[in-house]
């Protein structure tokens, strides 16, 4: 499947210490939004479980997203939009209030 | 004599479109089996085939969009042509049509092709005022919008988007330009019809019309630049000190990222913010009438290939 994420994306991706799942942190734009969704669903339709995080600002597009790559409905974490102007001290804030939604859809994932 | 279209079916077929949800906000030609057949009998691609690797705009898809747009028939090639260079743009099938900054489409077309369908390669060169330059440029929109699904507010997130987004084709002024045509930089021979693209972020004008010579092609051409040479002078001159990046907050880097930074010691440096002549594709067009350049912003660098406009029937050629 083609990777969708645009030359501007601010997305990384990083293995969990288990090693065996990963999340897709702080997309906070329209097409990295789009593309950490449908990079979950690719992770998870690969038998990986996968957590996406958007901003809230960007749930619209997340959710067609999804519904594009034949998922409807898939569920991901999201956090207050923006993200971009954050201090890193604020972003693992952020990391922290996020991390239980996270852990849940590892968790259900990989059910 | 011919009956006139009757306007009442024409404004019900109008609406019709818009309440598909297929208009780009302006009215679209109804585009008919019959109409489109005429668009796909100008090109020897097959309509089944697959204009892009994972996802789904087909050539039949293609035309029909064209003709929405308001394209003639003939003008298809070069719709397809200005796609497929679009296509060779890292942005363009990475996620740049959702991308926040919205980023327009700049196509550019070279060789007789301008002149046998009409394009404009004079003044006014990014428009509006004729149908070849407009609706070429509008076929890629509604192709974006209707064959791919990206639409305005759903998957397509342009926080201000850009004026002129879905309506930038220029034709270049080869016979007032002293260089080579731009399809020449993409790797094509001089005189083949030829289509480049890439995309824009932002473009604003610089105007000189009071220097003693009123072309800036001209000019430059005249005191001995290639455009290669104008490239080079651009990439070694457009910068920023480090006293400017501190003052600005941009002087520490990190990675890929630039921060504030109360180290001083690099004040003097300089940084170069062109890396490449990709960076800075220069395109001859516009009128010969005042000494104005239109300085565009591209969305990361230009591919650096031209798409040869593909086989036409001959029936496609304007008499």
């Amino acid at each position: 499947m083609a990777r969708t994420s645009a030359a501007s994306s601010s997305t990384t991706t990083s293995k969990d210490p288990t090693g065996n799942a990963l999340s897709h942190p702080r997309p906070d734009c329209g097409s990295c939004s789009a593309s950490a969704v449908a990079d979950g669903i690719v992770f998870e339709a690969a038998g990986l479980p996968a957590a996406a995080i958007c901003s809230d600002a960007f749930k619209v597009t997340a959710d067609a997203m999804a519904g594009l790559r034949g998922a409807p409905g898939y569920r991901y974490a999201t956090t207050p939009h923006p993200v971009a102007v954050l201090t890193p001290d604020q972003v693992k804030e952020r990391a922290a209030r996020v991390l239980d939604d996270v852990v849940a859809l590892l968790a259900a994932a990989s059910e | 004599m011919t009956e006139p279209p009757d306007p009442a079916a024409a404004q019900a077929a109008v609406e019709y479109c818009y309440a598909q949800g297929w208009s780009d906000g302006l009215p679209l030609v109804p585009a008919s089996q019959p109409l489109v057949d005429r668009f796909l009998a100008t090109t020897t691609k097959d309509p089944g085939e697959i204009e892009q690797v994972g996802r789904n705009c087909t050539v039949y898809l293609a035309a029909v969009n064209a003709a929405m747009a308001g394209c003639l028939p003939e003008y298809f090639p070069v719709v397809l042509a200005a796609f497929d260079a679009l296509m060779r743009e890292r942005a363009a099938p990475g996620g740049g049509w959702q991308s926040t900054s919205g980023p327009a489409p700049m196509i550019v077309v070279n060789g007789p092709v301008r002149h046998e369908l009409g394009f404009n390669t004079g003044g006014g060169a990014f428009g509006p005022g004729f149908r070849p330059n407009a609706t070429v440029a509008r076929a890629i929109g509604l192709i974006v919008r209707n064959a791919f699904g990206i639409r305005p507010h759903v998957l397509e997130q342009a926080t201000q988007g850009l004026p002129g987004r879905w309506s930038i084709c220029l034709a270049e002024n080869e016979e007032e330009s002293p260089w080579p045509p731009f399809a020449a930089d993409g790797g094509q021979p001089a005189g083949a019809s030829a289509v480049s693209a890439t995309l824009l972020r932002t473009c604003e004008f610089v105007d000189n019309r009071h220097t003693p010579d009123p072309e800036h092609a001209q000019m430059l051409a005249g005191a001995g630049f290639s455009k290669q040479g104008v490239q080079e002078w651009l990439m070694e001159h457009c910068g920023r000190t480090g006293a400017d990046l501190r003052r600005a907050g941009k002087n520490g880097l990190r990675g890929m990222a630039r921060f504030a930074d109360s180290d001083e010691s690099a004040d003097d440096s300089f940084s170069r913010i062109l890396p490449s002549p990709r960076h800075v594709p220069i395109v001859v067009a516009g009128a010969r009438n005042a000494a104005i350049s239109m300085v565009v912003r591209i969305f990361g660098e230009w591919s650096g290939t031209a798409t040869p406009v593909g086989p036409r029937t001959a029936a496609v050629v304007l008499t």
